[in-house]
């Protein structure tokens, strides 16, 4: 909701001037409309993002050839002095996340209001202007002092919403269709420090045990009242994160047990895919790649 | 001995600043035996199969893997660790990697094989768990049963010897129990030497021919199944009870004196015959299926 107010504003300030009011208005409201309306409401777990992954039709295609494309695009994207770039590469990505890898575009979106509300709020702060006289495009007086939008602003902040817009949905594009694991394996066969690497796949199994622990322990506190009032659940929440630590403390010496009776010695090492890139898919990306290229060439 | 797999002789270990936690364990492995390790919460059972793995190192005593001695040698710990795989009770605390794949080639690529070969034991020990299809899911998304199974594979892939099971039907519903019982027969009859730890008399009775009973740290017996639980001091000593069908056959011994002749059953599917030949008739016939279930339930 606050999102789609955010949306209205910005777009406001950005555009006004620079097409008919008969344009403006529809596109301002339909804009800010659309994000609560398609958005998912409820379902705001952090863990969502692991899930869809898993599940992205998408996965299968070789996660290198997904990192570097994404490395590639967002440097022609952070690069470009358009902001056309950025929104084509906004639009191609939700695109490839949502037909491509089979996510709900409600689920996209929904994800996406988030970072999306950080950077209206970024977009704002360079529009706007504190002035002592009315000067630019639209002008709001406070207190005795403008609020004004000039037009340098106006590219200015077109400019960056753009570019962040862009490499912002080609992280998510990537992190929406790649499972953590394929990523980690990613960074190692990149030349990732080794003890990063065996930190990153143990945090990552770590956060699920750990999560579900906590998970655990809480509802078993609430089931005997440990959050009925304020100073109660404070106290509970307390003796929560002390067992929580002392657990974790036993868990880890039993999984190292459990790692040394599987002869691990030194550093975790696991299969990886060889990683065969498909040639239709290689061909996919230097597609994108090029037509990125071509349109930051174009609007230069 | 020839088929002599892994002894122990005379193992004390204790933890830093408790009582010790096994006192004197000798003990015999021989191939292809089934084996249940019992005793209650407590017992040495965990530590026990610590000791067999290698990952506790014993105050005293010795270990023989195939009649040779293990030195502290990394060497020797990292063949006593391959030969003799140890299946955690928690899956959880075993798993450790983002997928299936992943994690049963942890063991593999430890062992330091090539690429080929682990390719060809995560294939092969996933199909024998039933996982076929599983090797890009994650972990964490798997129910119990599945994560028991990925933790069975884990060690497959390994090719060991012989496996020691701590606790394995602990937290398995009953279907995954019988699920489990049939996979462990399979492995047995591949020649895998089997050691499981357990409460559940009724499925130690069912699945083991010798039984280990720990109590405090000590052997208190070590012989047959049917023995064991025909000898109540040990049960008493070792806060066990005895399985159903141990109890049932009690009862039908002291109505029909013949029934000490006949072999006692110790699964269900062999109650039917234990019962036709004690009472001279088919059961089937003897009464209605719902009369005979009923009188299954009521023992």
């Amino acid at each position: 909701m606050v999102t789609g107010f955010l949306t209205v504003v910005v777009v406001w300030c950005l555009l006004y001037g620079r097409m008919p009011m008969m344009i403006l208005l529809p596109l301002c409201l339909g804009l800010g409309a659309a994000l609560p309306l398609l958005g998912r409401h409820g379902s705001g777990q952090f863990l969502t993002i692991d899930v869809l992954a898993q599940t992205s039709r998408l996965n299968r295609v070789s996660p290198l050839l997904k990192f570097w494309t994404v490395l590639v695009l967002m440097v022609l994207c952070v690069s470009a002095t358009s902001p056309a770039v950025g929104l084509f590469l906004t639009v191609l990505m939700l695109i490839l996340t949502v037909c491509g890898g089979g996510l709900a575009l409600h689920d996209y979106i929904h994800l996406l209001a988030l970072p999306l509300s950080f950077l209206l709020l970024g977009g704002l702060a360079l529009l706007l202007e504190v002035t002592a006289q009315k000067t630019g495009v639209l002008g709001v007086p406070v207190f005795g002092f403008w609020l004004c939008v000039s037009q340098a602003a106006q590219t200015r902040a077109m400019l960056v919403m753009g570019r962040a817009l862009g490499s912002l949905s080609c992280l998510y594009m990537l992190s929406l269709t790649t499972p953590m694991s394929d990523l980690i394996g990613v960074l190692r066969r990149i030349r990732c420090p080794e003890v990063l690497i065996d930190l990153m796949y143990l945090i990552y199994r770590y956060i699920f045990i750990l999560l579900s622990m906590y998970h655990a322990m809480r509802d078993a506190a609430a089931s005997r009242l440990g959050f009925v009032d304020y100073r109660t659940g404070m106290r509970t929440t307390g003796n929560l994160y002390f067992g929580l630590l002392f657990r974790s403390y036993r868990q880890a010496s039993r999984n190292f047990d459990a790692m040394e009776s599987r002869c691990f010695d030194s550093g975790i090492r696991f299969l990886e895919d060889a990683g065969k890139m498909k040639k239709a898919h290689g061909l996919a990306s230097a597609v994108l790649i090029l037509m990125t290229l071509g349109l930051s060439i174009l609007f230069w | 001995m020839k088929n002599e797999l892994l002894r122990l002789e005379h193992i004390c270990f204790q933890y830093e600043d408790k009582f010790p936690a096994l006192k004197d364990v000798s003990i015999t492995f021989q191939k292809g035996e089934r084996i249940v390790v019992l005793g209650n919460n407590g017992a040495g059972k965990s530590t026990f199969f610590l000791c067999c793995n290698g990952i506790l190192r014993p105050q005293s005593g010795a270990i023989f893997l195939h009649g040779q001695k293990m030195s502290g040698s990394k060497e020797d710990i990292r063949k006593l660790r391959q030969t003799v795989g140890l299946v955690f009770q928690e899956p959880d605390t075993q798993i450790i990697a983002g997928t299936v794949g992943n994690e049963v080639s942890f063991g593999p690529m430890n062992l330091g094989l090539d690429r080929k070969e682990v390719e060809l034991r995560i294939s092969m020990s996933l199909a024998r768990m039933n996982l076929e299809g599983y090797e890009s899911r994650a972990p964490h998304y798997l129910s119990g049963g599945e994560k028991k199974r990925v933790s069975i594979a884990d060690i497959l892939a390994m090719e060991p010897d012989m496996i020691l099971l701590d606790e394995p039907t602990a937290s398995l519903d009953p279907e995954n129990v019988a699920l489990l019982e049939r996979t462990l027969e399979e492995l047995n009859e591949a020649g895998i030497t089997l050691v499981v730890s357990t409460h559940d008399v009724d499925f130690a009775y069912g699945f083991a021919r010798r039984a280990v009973v720990l109590s405090q740290g000590e052997i208190i017996r070590d012989s047959d199944i049917e023995e064991v639980f025909r000898d109540d001091e040990v049960l008493e000593k070792a806060g066990l009870k005895k399985p159903l069908l141990c109890k049932v056959a009690e009862v039908l011994e002291t109505h029909f004196p013949e029934a000490g002749d006949i072999k006692r059953p110790r699964r269900m599917e062999a109650f039917s015959d234990y019962a036709k030949r004690l009472l001279g008739q088919d059961p089937k016939q003897a009464c209605s299926p719902q009369e005979k279930r009923t009188a299954e339930e009521g023992f």
